[in-house]
């Protein structure tokens, strides 16, 4: 077999985020996983939504749909639907996942297609120039909360873990190696799998920067944490706020098997719906109307 | 030979499974069958109707009178007894107080012991259906043998007791009539071949599944969900999948995603679910993705009046979505055009790589007509795919968004080697990045406009029913065919000369062929189902044509064939003078919604 570098999926176009870019971390960590699983370059489809985010599905040489904002789940689910041969990941930020799309998070989660989902939370609105977003903090001062935020922001890792997701994990843009494995661990497990990524907004959050995180972050794995203990996973969840944010874990929180919802439709058993025939015989079915 | 028979019950009572079977009856005689549902948007305590027309040749819209009335409780007398003929017959429930009633003389009634029948047969309740169509067989003298088959077919899974007790009750209802009453007509089954009796919205489903259909994602809609539910029943036996999603935000981008991936796939929903689709009828159009909807009309706007027809959707499938972008629409006018139209539409979105929207409504969508079969020889045409590329240069990506001259660019499905490259909703350069250049924007705009051309091509001019030169030209697009058809037969009986131009393809439109078509027209009038004249509007937009007469209904009900008739007699004896627009009202001014407010 012939290796697979991390080279393999740049593109020659430049990235064009903010310096300094919580995305530059992130993005690495995924072309470092897709090469280290040698996957090739056809074999993956990267759907993004709008946002800053959604620029990664033009910045990894895969194929990729960059759709509309808050839809990159229902695009990506009916990829691999349709292919179940192809590597699946959606790519989106926090306002496209867990603001105007929530309602594809909460139900694909149902679902457990085997498919990876990366959500790039930097707790603002990037794009659209430093609005509140689901995830923004209390009292955080945004252009939409001139007085501080006073919705209770939405804990995506406790949601996905109730919500029935069978791979939750949260990583940080600022350790793309301990990233890099998360998503790896994400791609090769058979489900629905989340990580969720802090990645600092450099331009508009001025509350949530990489120092801030890296003060607080610790490593699931480090406190001996066990993927597979559901309550213990839903405890970690809780953390961040629980210890009033000086401790945030990033890691593997939860990890369960089940069947995906591909594996339960004899329809696809045998090959991709891709691949089927398209001449059908419907002799059958007007005898019923007869 | 052509008769009419009206059910009426309550809500809930099941009068969609008697008027479904009762239909099955004739076309296994070989009818012409219509059989059409009213019901309120209730699941109990409204009132229901069901109309079975058939006929020995064409039959194809509902009426304002029947031949045989089936009551099933006193509502059903309240709201269907001014309908029945002189000479015609109701067959009530016993139960009934009918003495309340002022019938017309010359209409006979036959009380049928509905629950002494079942009790005497040790039958439940919901076999009531069997005692109600076996009397109205005995109303025409149609042999209950037919039935017999029917009951067979339909209940045979559920094993030989329940079989027989159908059949048991159904000929004590049939002998009952028969002591009771002399036939209203004297129906034989005919000596052709069977037809089948198809719901509309099946026919688009067999027709999309006929076309390789592999995918169909939907949230339910009232009158669209029957596309879904019979999808889903089949599903395994059609080896396709079915998704019911969240909402029809996802539904619409599940099939573009599908799509996109390289199986053909649809959605469907009715005005409501569309609104919801608006957003991603643009990134189809942007992305260049092919994607089928089925957009069933239903009377709007907003929640409207979900059970009824309309035809005001058509303005909003061809705007729907910001931008400048190429879609096709396309109405069906009959149960075959529903399927040979439904695979067209499948054939066009992959050939252009745009939205098509298949525009049905209520009426036809909910309806049951019979069919001598379907159309065996559709093609499947998938279209410009790109398959067996050489390898690209490292780090580069496939030109998916080529400048062609026809405007479509190959396309290869993920998993093609050597054709990577970004779908994307933003204006992009030919390898899908995205691009704000000047030169690339109108380039690109150009492109897909460029599809029109090549589509028009293809696009038949509207259909001619009749006598070429005939003295009067009714104009209708997609259902409205139906009663117009009927309209005709009537005025040829009346002695007037009139004929119908069709129009299945409503968008784009070709200003030559329609003209080649309507300049022959004498006298025109232009019927539609809505308050606007929507479609006139854009013969007039896109073809600079406009009717002398414009009949519009928009009550919830379709035009009935005598509605449509009387307005054309009326203009004929005004000289064809008078003001051009003329609104339908319903002559039973009734509603099922609320039967409570008639004191019932």
């Amino acid at each position: 077999m012939m290796t697979v570098k991390i080279t393999d999926f740049d593109v020659k176009e430049k990235m064009q985020w903010c310096p300094g870019c919580g995305n530059f971390g992130l993005i690495t960590a995924v072309k470092g996983a897709l090469a280290d699983l040698g996957k090739k370059n056809e074999e993956v489809v990267m759907v993004t939504g709008i946002g800053c985010s959604g620029k990664s599905s033009h910045y990894v040489n895969t194929y990729g749909f960059e759709s509309l904002h808050g839809r990159t789940l229902p695009v990506a689910s009916a990829v691999k639907l349709a292919n179940t041969r192809l590597t699946v990941i959606a790519e989106g930020g926090d306002g496209d996942g867990y603001g105007i799309g929530i309602q594809h998070f909460i139900h694909i989660m149902r679902r457990n297609y085997d498919l990876t989902y990366l959500v790039h939370n930097n707790e603002i609105y990037g794009l659209t120039t430093g609005q509140a977003s689901p995830t923004s903090l209390l009292g955080m001062k945004t252009k939409t909360t001139p007085w501080g935020v006073i919705e209770t922001p939405f804990n995506p890792v406790l949601s996905a873990i109730n919500g029935g997701a069978t791979y939750v994990a949260r990583g940080f843009s600022g350790e793309p190696a301990h990233l890099k494995e998360l998503i790896k661990g994400a791609i090769e497990h058979k489900g629905f799998s989340l990580v969720d990524i802090f990645q600092p907004c450099v331009t508009f959050n001025k509350l949530n920067t990489y120092d801030w995180f890296r003060e607080k972050v610790y490593k699931l794995e480090d406190e001996k944490h066990d993927p597979k203990n559901k309550k213990a996973a839903l405890e970690k969840a809780e953390e961040d706020k629980k210890s009033d944010y000086k401790r945030c874990p990033i890691g593997l929180f939860y990890k369960e098997e089940k069947a995906t919802y591909e594996d339960l439709l004899p329809q696809i058993k045998d090959k991709p719906l891709v691949d089927h025939e398209l001449k059908i015989n419907l002799k059958k079915a007007y005898e019923e109307f007869m | 030979m052509k008769l009419t028979f009206r059910i009426g019950a309550q809500a809930g009572a099941g009068v969609m499974v008697t008027g479904r079977m009762l239909g099955r009856c004739f076309t296994r005689g070989g009818y012409g069958v219509l059989a059409y549902p009213e019901y309120p948007s209730l699941v109990r305590g409204g009132h229901n109707a069901y109309q079975i027309r058939i006929s020995d040749n064409g039959v194809s819209s509902p009426l304002t009178k029947c031949d045989v009335l089936l009551a099933l409780n006193k509502d059903a007398i309240f709201y269907h007894k001014d309908a029945v003929v002189d000479g015609g017959l109701i067959i009530y429930d016993e139960k009934i107080d009918i003495k309340e009633f002022k019938l017309g003389k010359k209409i006979e009634e036959v009380a049928l012991p509905i629950e002494k029948i079942l009790k005497d047969a040790g039958a439940n309740p919901k076999m009531a259906n069997a005692v109600q169509i076996g009397a109205a067989l005995a109303a025409i003298d149609y042999p209950i043998e037919i039935f017999e088959k029917v009951l067979k077919d339909e209940f045979g899974r559920k094993g030989e007791e329940i079989v027989n007790k159908n059949i048991a009750v159904a000929k004590a209802g049939y002998d009952f009539v028969k002591s009771k009453a002399k036939p209203v007509r004297d129906v034989k089954p005919l000596s052709r071949k069977r037809r089948m009796l198809v719901g509309g919205n099946e026919a688009l489903a067999l027709g999309a599944v006929k076309a390789g259909l592999k995918m169909y994602s939907a949230y339910p809609m009232t009158p669209a969900s029957s596309i879904l539910h019979y999808l889903f029943a089949k599903e395994r036996e059609f080896n396709i999948v079915v998704k019911q999603t969240e909402d029809e935000i996802a539904a619409m981008h599940y099939a573009i995603g599908a799509n996109y991936t390289g199986v053909r796939a649809a959605t469907g929903t009715s005005g409501g679910g569309f609104a919801l689709m608006t957003e991603a009828m643009g990134l189809a159009g942007l992305s260049e993705t092919p994607v089928t909807v089925f957009l069933v009309q239903r009377t709007g706007p907003s929640t409207g009046m979900p059970t009824w027809t309309e035809q005001a959707d058509i303005r909003f499938a061809l705007h729907a979505s910001q931008g400048d972008f190429l879609r096709c629409v396309i109405a069906p006018g009959d149960i075959n055009e529903c399927f040979t139209l439904s695979a067209e539409a499948l054939n066009i979105a992959d050939k252009y790589q745009i939205p098509s929207i298949v525009v049905s409504d209520k009426f036809l969508s909910e309806s049951y007509f019979s069919t001598e079969g379907f159309d065996e020889n559709i093609k499947i045409d998938r279209g410009k795919i790109a398959k067996d590329l050489s390898a690209l240069p490292p780090n580069t990506r496939f030109e998916r968004y080529k400048i062609t001259k026809d405007g479509v660019s190959p396309r290869p499905f993920p998993g093609t080697k050597g054709g990577n490259y970004v779908a994307t909703s933003y204006e992009h350069n030919e390898t899908g990045f995205s691009s704000e250049s000047f030169s690339m924007r109108k380039a690109q705009v150009d492109k897909r406009a460029r599809k029109e051309e090549y589509l028009l091509k293809e696009i038949p001019a509207p259909k001619v029913y009749g006598d070429k030169n005939a003295d009067i030209t009714i104009v209708a697009w997609g259902s409205m065919k139906l009663p117009a058809l009927e309209a005709l037969h009537r005025l040829k009986q009346d002695k007037i000369s009139a004929n119908l131009v069709h129009f299945t393809f409503l968008y784009p439109l070709d200003e030559k062929k329609v003209n080649s078509v309507l300049e022959k027209a004498k006298h025109t009038i232009m019927i539609e189902n809505n308050s606007t004249g929507q479609f006139a509007g854009m013969l007039k937009q896109y073809c600079s044509w406009e009717p002398n007469f414009l009949l519009l209904k928009y009550t919830g009900r379709p035009f009935y064939a005598e509605e449509i008739v009387e307005e054309v007699e009326k203009l004929k004896k005004a000289g064809f003078k008078g003001k051009k627009e003329i609104r339908v009202l319903d002559k039973e001014d009734l509603e099922y919604y609320n039967p409570q407010r008639y004191g019932l």
